[in-house]
């Protein structure tokens, strides 16, 4: 996985920021008729992902499991 | 996954579909080598902590050009959902906002940061013993650290213990209800969860690939069939040291430490006992020339075990400093009581590159809490 590179204070921010408040995303906004949640996750190959990142195309997003 | 796959890979080359993937997984790799497996080269999104608080898999969203989500697809016929999608005129563009951080950075690399985050979500936790989303990611946190080289063998306990929390804040929370039942006991899980991970390897050599690798592999209760009875427990093969004659490892070379799961058992139900053996600092190795590890339970009246004697081979090369882990299930009885189950190892140890091999026995209590 790649990191995003931080500088240290803003990085012990930042985490303290989301230990206290992580963001508020609820289940109830994964229906139709909602905007995807605005949030990045990492990913397998590395960098960052959003489906921020993907506007202007049609998505089919499978939320799934291997087990 | 594969059913989609091969329905939309024919819009997947023309441009008009994008497939995403989006996995909680505690171990991501273990998504990578079933992709691989299955020939899908998706874009992944891995939300181990689930930040997204999706309560449900498998489950497709349908996103428009504007994020939208436009329809919540279980199953059904899919070519016929996709062509209906794709059948949709775009709608005009409104402008999104930049994506904020979905994760804790820290839960990927930096430990310092990472124990930085867990000592924030424990004082949560205090705070707000109910706070479910703490104990699961504080669970994930620890689970995470387990599995590092020279992890702290607790770190398993712990993770299994925030995780008991938050499925008793939230029953219904099916990610959190998966997590505690991939690591519990084989009664309590419907199937085993990574019994394709042999198969998946064994058809991606045969193509001529090698397969992803694994950071922690997969399990005893991860991968068991669920046992219905410990009727049919195999028979013991007898007692090692039956006479108690071989020497203790009085110094400890090496360290053992046993978690239970659940850590509090209902009467007459069952759980699952993993015990971990490491050779203590950089001088104690196993010596995998000699033989390998026996392990020898002895319940009390009442209590059952799904194995009294436990073999567990060595690795290929002559020496390693790996740690062991071995499991078995204990079914208790009806009455409730802490029990210490008695255990002993069996194991072949040496000392430093020239220091003394030696053959040693150790003796331990599992500590089991039955309670309504």
């Amino acid at each position: 996985m790649s990191m995003r590179v931080f500088p240290a204070a803003v990085s012990l921010l930042t985490l303290a920021v989301l230990a206290s408040s992580p963001p508020a995303v609820a289940s109830a906004e994964l229906k139709a008729g909602q905007a995807f949640p605005e949030i990045s996750l990492p990913s397998l190959d590395g960098p960052e992902l959003s489906i921020a990142d993907f506007r202007g195309r049609k998505i089919a997003l499978h939320v799934f499991a291997s087990w | 996954m594969p059913g989609w796959h091969a329905a939309t890979q024919e819009f997947e080359a023309d441009g008009r579909l994008l497939n995403v993937g989006l996995i909680q997984e505690q171990h991501p790799d273990r998504a990578r080598l079933y992709l691989q497996w299955q020939g899908i080269e998706w874009p992944i999104m891995i939300d181990s902590l689930n930040r997204l608080d999706v309560n449900v898999v498998p489950i497709t969203l349908l996103i428009d050009e504007n994020g939208i989500i436009r329809k919540r697809v279980g199953r059904g016929d899919t070519r016929k959902i996709v062509e209906e999608f794709l059948a949709q005129p775009a709608p005009a563009a409104i402008p999104g906002n930049d994506a904020v951080a979905g994760h804790d950075p820290a839960i990927w690399g930096d430990a310092a940061q990472r124990d930085v985050v867990i000592d924030a979500l424990e004082k949560r936790l205090a705070a707000n013993p109910d706070d479910g989303r703490a104990a699961f990611e504080l669970g994930v946190l620890y689970r995470r650290r387990y599995d590092e080289a020279g992890g702290d063998p607790a770190d398993f306990e712990r993770a299994v213990a925030r995780w008991g929390r938050s499925v008793a804040v939230d029953p219904n929370q099916y990610i959190w209800r998966r997590r505690i039942q991939q690591y519990g006991p084989r009664l309590e899980k419907p199937y085993p969860f990574y019994d394709w991970v042999p198969t998946a390897r064994e058809e991606i050599r045969a193509r001529g690939e090698i397969p992803a690798e694994l950071i922690a592999e997969p399990g005893g209760a991860e991968i068991a069939q669920p046992i219905r009875s410990f009727d049919a427990a195999l028979p013991a093969n007898g007692e090692p040291d039956p006479e108690g004659k071989t020497l203790r490892d009085e110094a400890k070379f090496v360290v053992a430490h046993a978690t239970v799961v659940p850590h509090r058992v209902r009467p007459g139900k069952s759980a699952r006992v993993h015990v971990e053996f490491r050779p203590r600092g950089e001088q104690a190795h196993w010596n995998n020339e000699a033989g390998g590890m026996t392990l020898w339970i002895d319940p009390p009246d009442g209590w059952q075990v799904d194995r009294q004697r436990v073999e567990r081979p060595n690795p290929p090369e002559p020496v390693s400093h790996e740690p062991r882990r071995i499991e078995f299930e204990v079914q208790v009885p009806d009455g409730a009581g802490s029990v210490q189950l008695p255990v002993y190892a069996l194991y072949y140890v040496c000392l430093g590159e020239k220091g003394a091999c030696l053959y040693r026995r150790q003796d331990f209590g599992v500590a089991v809490t039955v309670a309504p």
